[in-house]
């Protein structure tokens, strides 16, 4: 199956969940999930930095290869592909050569442009690839996209105006995205989906006019996702569960010490799964044993932090979800909120808000254990209502066309620095 | 003197009491459904203006006055199908302040609510509800029927001449 027909297959499932959401009076027919948590906890270990490789070369674009795609086939594992200012109207494919390196010398200079037909930015289907200091945008589907990998990173990168994805991370281990940019995704700017456990991390990004800043389908163990600004999307931080990927149930991901405001941008571009996220700040859609902690969500016309069950093939309850130590304000209808049904063991604890639904989540007493275990129906109808709108097609949203030009974002200090591996040694 | 006007106040007051709710008298069973009832349909409307901040008020108002209201009912079976009628009203009334919460919000928010509002996805919200309500309805409906069908047969039994 090639990744075109894959990632088809995947969106056709993904409409068909879509639909299975908004047919919420079919519920007595659906099974309920049933799949156990994987085991591996939300924290990510300490891992040492990325050792930087001795024995590599450098490949100069346009010096040395005319395009990037001349330069990355002639390249050796662990070998550096520096590319000029400029703009480049291509699509980089790299298959087979493992740990190179993908570098612009100018992030905001260096610019892949799929004017609106071309696929992929730059796919890697080979291990630890690094992409690091250029932009992308323009694709039809992907600026900056990994699959089945072992070892990926993608430090310094701005993706704008892309037709699903910024920066995407597909059944793949071991990676980070970080100090990276992304506006203008239907879909998502950051993604990682069917990982657990992960390994993996996302951290000081900042995500804008996206349809969801970051998603992840059954994404999690040892995932973290901090330090980093969620703001002007249509929704902010939404781990989610589907059927339509393996690994289901979403579980064990970390979401700490980010800064997540004002997502219900409606002249974002957004598909049906986006706009359902409409108005909310972190919003675990199906999700169990995740983290969050620390967190300032404030301006969200729907709420600020929730679980939600999420309605594929089967009814995903959000359970087990630990949401602590946050500071929750100006939201519309709850700062807190827990969707029914839930599946218990859910935990609001610490946090600085000023309203919950249901009205007891923060309780410790008995009412509040109630409360954590069923969850409040409203919260589930007020976002299958948006569900069921996108999917009948007819929801307010812009179009990633449209968007303005790339900002000028920072650059990676010394980009001839040689190349280093993606992610350093696990402490564990 | 003073104990015979405050017998007299106490007096008053229940009679006002009394005509409130239509001068009628039920057992502790009957009383215990109208309790029941008016506690329903006030944690149901407690749930539906959460999002106004309305939880607590909505509860006391709706549940008092809702319990006056079935007390007020003369038999156990209109108790019953005032309440089926009282929370088919509120089912009625949950996608609208459902949306009503958006629309008084959006503005806070910098937010044009009406394209999220005025869709189908609304219309067809509006509708399952209305069907869950006309169902509730019904019930009460039937219920009403057979108590007043009971009723006329008590009455006719009670015209049988004896002898």
């Amino acid at each position: 199956m090639t990744e075109d027909t894959k990632r088809h297959r995947r969106e056709v499932l993904k409409l068909g969940a879509a639909a299975g959401a908004a047919g919420t009076v079919g519920l007595g027919r659906m099974a309920v999930g049933a799949g156990d948590s994987h085991t591996t906890p939300a924290a990510l270990p300490d891992r040492d930095p990325p050792r930087e490789y001795e024995n590599y070369r450098t490949r100069r674009v346009p010096e040395d290869h005319d395009t990037i795609q001349a330069a990355v086939s002639a390249a050796n594992p662990r070998d550096l592909v520096l590319i000029g200012p400029g703009r480049y109207t291509e699509e980089v494919r790299v298959l087979d050569t493992p740990d190179i390196t993908i570098r612009g010398r100018d992030r905001n200079r260096v610019v892949l442009d799929g004017e609106g037909t071309r696929y992929n930015g730059i796919i890697a289907l080979a291990d630890g690839v690094v992409m690091e200091n250029l932009t992308a945008t323009g694709y039809a589907y992907n600026a900056f996209y990994w699959t089945g990998v072992d070892g990926y990173r993608g430090s310094s990168l701005t993706a704008v105006n892309n037709g699903d994805y910024g920066l995407y991370a597909f059944d793949s281990v071991n990676g980070r995205f970080e100090h990276s940019y992304a506006a203008g995704h239907p879909d998502s700017g950051f993604y990682i989906g069917q990982s657990n456990p992960s390994h993996a991390r996302v951290e000081n990004v900042v995500a804008e006019r996206n349809g969801i800043g970051y998603s992840g389908t059954n994404a999690g163990g040892n995932l973290v996702l901090r330090d980093s600004v969620w703001r002007h999307n249509m929704g902010g931080i939404v781990p989610n569960t589907l059927d339509s990927e393996a690994l289901a149930p979403q579980s064990a991901m970390r979401i700490e010490n980010n800064e997540v405001h004002d997502n219900n941008n409606a002249d974002a571009p957004a598909k049906a799964f986006g706009y359902a996220a409409f108005g909310t700040g972190i919003n675990v859609a199906g999700g169990r044993d995740n983290e969050i902690v620390d967190n300032d969500v404030t301006g969200h016309i729907n709420f600020g932090i929730g679980a939600v069950p999420m309605i594929d093939a089967n009814l995903w309850r959000p359970g087990g979800n630990r949401v602590h130590d946050n500071r929750v304000a100006d939201s519309g209808r709850a700062d807190l909120a827990l969707g029914a049904p839930a599946r218990g063991g859910n935990r609001f604890a610490n946090n600085d808000v000023s309203s919950s639904r249901p009205g007891s989540l923060t309780d410790d007493g008995m009412l509040g254990d109630l409360m954590t275990d069923i969850g409040d129906p409203w919260i589930t109808l007020s976002l299958g209502k948006q569900y069921l709108q996108a999917e009948l097609g007819e929801y307010p949203h812009g179009d990633w066309r449209d968007g303005p030009a790339p900002p000028t974002r920072k650059p990676m200090p010394n980009p001839e620095r040689p190349p280093r591996e993606a992610v350093g040694p696990r402490r564990d | 003197m003073a104990s015979d006007t405050r017998a007299d106040d106490a007096g008053g007051r229940s009679r006002s009491v009394r005509r409130l709710v239509g001068g009628q008298r039920h057992s502790a069973r009957t009383t215990a459904l109208a309790v029941v009832l008016a506690l329903l349909c006030g944690a149901y409307a407690a749930w539906l203006l959460a999002d106004f901040g309305l939880r607590w008020p909505a509860l006391l108002a709706v549940a008092v006055l809702a319990g006056v209201f079935f007390y007020s009912r003369r038999t156990p079976a209109a108790m019953l199908a005032s309440g089926f009628y009282g929370l088919a009203v509120l089912v009625v009334l949950t996608p609208i302040v459902l949306d009503l919460a958006f629309v008084f919000a959006a503005d806070g928010y910098g937010i044009t609510p009406w394209p999220f509002v005025l869709s189908l996805a609304d219309l067809v919200f509006l509708g399952v509800f209305v069907a869950l309500a006309l169902i509730l309805s019904a019930i009460g409906f039937v219920i009403s029927r057979r108590a007043d069908a009971g009723n006329e047969t008590d009455s006719e039994d009670a015209a049988v001449p004896e002898g």
